[in-house]
């Protein structure tokens, strides 16, 4: 890994402390990511990706969740170790964050214009009422809310939800982060509002050059919106590497049993792939590879170890035992 | 919003007619006033005449449509006891009870609020579990032994206030912190689960992705949003407070209108008694009134119309 990269993520570890005992939720995961990348973050629920990017931002539930272990590298600074007062910089300002429900995400009681104003508030960005409201009223029509005048005094519940999605892009905007870390933000719109959603994603990063973090399980998505891929199983991540390259041939199992349970558009199926078995339980994870009773190449050696990650010969990097005996053969 | 408030003060005002047949039917089934009136060797034809005198040899409607015609004429009759117009003497004794019942409520929502949002945003540690200790307690003593123990310990014993009166800042203390404990430990409650409500919303997460400071995140972002019930919870207090005013004046001696119903009730003046009830009802009515126009200022999606 390249010591100037973005945002590198070392080693992390976050665990979950509940009354039935520790849960890895994050459990050795790293990755680097360098300006103007977008990096897909799948896999199934609870696999870990959002306590991944909660890890990052220093947002976990606490006292819950923690994590214990790793460096989160951002712009040469241990985001891990900074204290509170400088990582509230970083947070808004240098790293923006969408979150997964754009229904809930906006304050109930305050306008449009006091939220999408809070970020310049924050940092002073603006000299006085009138300039703060040009910025704000700039934002909102680079995310594209129409007549965004009239929308600064009204209130969250007279917004639609792909109003609301716009709007919490808005307010991210507003700090005009380098990183901007987006939580499944379309999992709760229809399917059109979705697109457009992705699309001002895009257009966005684009213009801003900003890098992303989008989390998903929608492989669909990643390929449409991401150059950079990490499909995470049990807390780990198990392949990482170029979106096409990865998407178009997989090399870990469980990326390739992703991939196959995806619907494909114009063929008639009279079922969709099923992964067999169920995601492992992370409070007794198996001893050797996480997917193992799942996998359809598992050798006797899985059971044994967990697979470490590594470099493949065409550049990406995957953690699977079968995957290196056929490497080596 | 304003037909609303009108509304509801139309409404108010049925309820007050409701309180005052009520308080003029109870208080004339709590016993003959001239017995108390006239002295030990009173002819029965004494007791008549000053019955007619006062006009309760009248049947009961008609005597309620007398004090109505009077009532809204701002006479509420004359004190048996006193010799003074009714409402004279209860207007008297009001800046005493909301002199005390206003820095009683003060005391409930400052204590109540910041240890039961403290209690919620550090939830689990040691403050915590003693402002639940706490909440239980105030919640659970009863507010004339409380009264007792405080004019023991800190009037007699220690000395540092005095034990009952009305004068300087002093008297004041001991009879409001007893009133408010017990409010407070309910506010405490209430807010505290108010905001585990709302610290865990998205929006919460939200405020803290922003940048905003710990201190921001709860006290703008969090409270706003719990103050909807709290500010319920406070409106019935507030208005609860003025008629609670009876027993801790009670112990402290404090000239106000709780002492003043309960001297009143004691030496049978209806008078007195109507006109203090019809005061305290209008205030609960009022205070009411006040605290559902606030949700339109708290919650923006509550329109009055």
């Amino acid at each position: 890994m390249t010591q100037a990269s973005l945002l590198s993520v070392e080693d992390l570890r976050t665990y979950c402390y509940t009354r039935a005992g520790v849960v890895k939720a994050v459990d050795g995961v790293s990755f680097a990511l360098e300006r103007g990348d977008s990096l897909g973050l799948v896999g199934e629920s609870g696999s870990g990706k959002s306590m991944t990017c909660n890890s990052i931002l220093r947002l976990l539930p606490r006292p819950a969740a923690r994590t214990v272990g790793g460096r989160v590298l951002w712009e040469g600074r241990d985001l891990l170790t900074l204290p509170e007062r400088e990582m509230r910089r970083v947070r808004g300002r240098e790293i923006g964050m969408i979150l997964q429900d754009p229904l809930m995400s906006l304050n109930p009681v305050f306008t449009i214009g006091n939220q999408v104003g809070e970020p310049f508030r924050l940092r002073g960005a603006a000299k006085g009422r009138s300039d703060l409201r040009e910025k704000v009223l700039d934002v909102l029509r680079q995310v594209h809310i129409p007549s965004p005048e009239a929308r600064l005094s009204q209130y969250p519940f007279e917004f639609s939800g792909g109003m609301r999605q716009r709007t919490v892009a808005a307010i991210a905007l507003a700090g005009s982060p380098g990183l901007l870390i987006a939580d499944e933000p379309t999992t709760s719109l229809d399917v059109t509002i979705q697109d457009q959603f992705l699309r001002l994603l895009r257009e966005l990063q684009e213009k801003t050059g900003m890098a992303l973090i989008l989390v998903t399980h929608d492989l669909g998505i990643v390929a449409e919106t991401c150059n950079k891929v990490a499909v995470m199983y049990a807390g780990k991540i198990v392949e990482f590497g170029d979106v096409r390259q990865v998407l178009t041939s997989p090399s870990h199992p469980y990326t390739e049993a992703l991939l196959k349970a995806l619907p494909v558009p114009g063929t008639r199926q009279r079922r969709l792939y099923q992964i067999p078995g169920e995601p492992p339980n992370l409070l007794d994870p198996p001893a050797g590879c996480a997917f193992e009773p799942r996998c359809h190449r598992a050798m006797q050696a899985c059971r044994n170890a967990r697979p470490p990650i590594k470099k493949l010969s065409d550049g990406r990097q995957a953690a699977c035992l079968a995957l290196e005996a056929r490497e080596v053969r | 919003m304003l037909r609303y408030a009108l509304k509801r003060l139309g409404v108010g005002l049925l309820c007050l007619v409701g309180v005052s047949i009520i308080i003029f039917v109870a208080m004339r089934l709590a016993g003959d006033p001239t017995l108390l009136l006239l002295p030990d060797d009173a002819t029965e034809q004494d007791r008549i005449e000053l019955r007619q005198e006062l006009g309760l040899d009248k049947p009961l409607p008609v005597q309620y449509a007398i004090f109505v015609t009077d009532a809204v004429q701002g006479d509420f009759g004359t004190s048996t006891r006193w010799k003074m117009p009714a409402m004279e003497l209860v207007l008297a004794r009001l800046p005493a009870t909301l002199q005390l019942a206003g820095l009683a409520f003060l005391i409930a929502i400052t204590i109540g609020l910041l240890s039961g949002v403290t209690s919620a945003t550090t939830r689990g540690s040691v403050f915590d579990q003693g402002v639940r200790l706490g909440v239980t307690l105030g919640l659970a003593v009863p507010v004339f032994w409380v009264g007792l123990i405080f004019i023991m310990v800190f009037a007699v014993d220690l000395g540092w206030f005095p034990t009952s009166g009305r004068g300087s800042f002093a008297h004041l203390i001991l009879p409001a912190v007893t009133m408010a404990l017990n409010p407070a430990a309910a506010m405490s409650r209430l807010s505290r689960s108010a905001m585990l409500g709302v610290l865990g919303a998205d929006y919460i997460k939200m405020a803290r992705v922003k940048g905003n400071s710990e201190a921001r995140v709860v006290w703008k972002h969090g409270l706003r949003n719990a103050a909807i019930p709290v500010a319920t919870l406070a409106g019935i207090q507030l208005a609860n407070m003025i008629g609670n005013t009876v027993v801790v004046e009670t112990i402290f001696a404090w000239p106000g209108i709780g002492k003043l119903i309960i001297d009143a009730i004691f030496a049978r003046d209806f008078a007195v008694v109507q006109a203090a009830i019809c005061v305290v009802a209008a205030a609960y009515i009022i205070l009411n009134l006040a605290v559902d126009l606030t949700y339109g200022l708290l919650d923006p999606q509550i329109r009055y119309d």
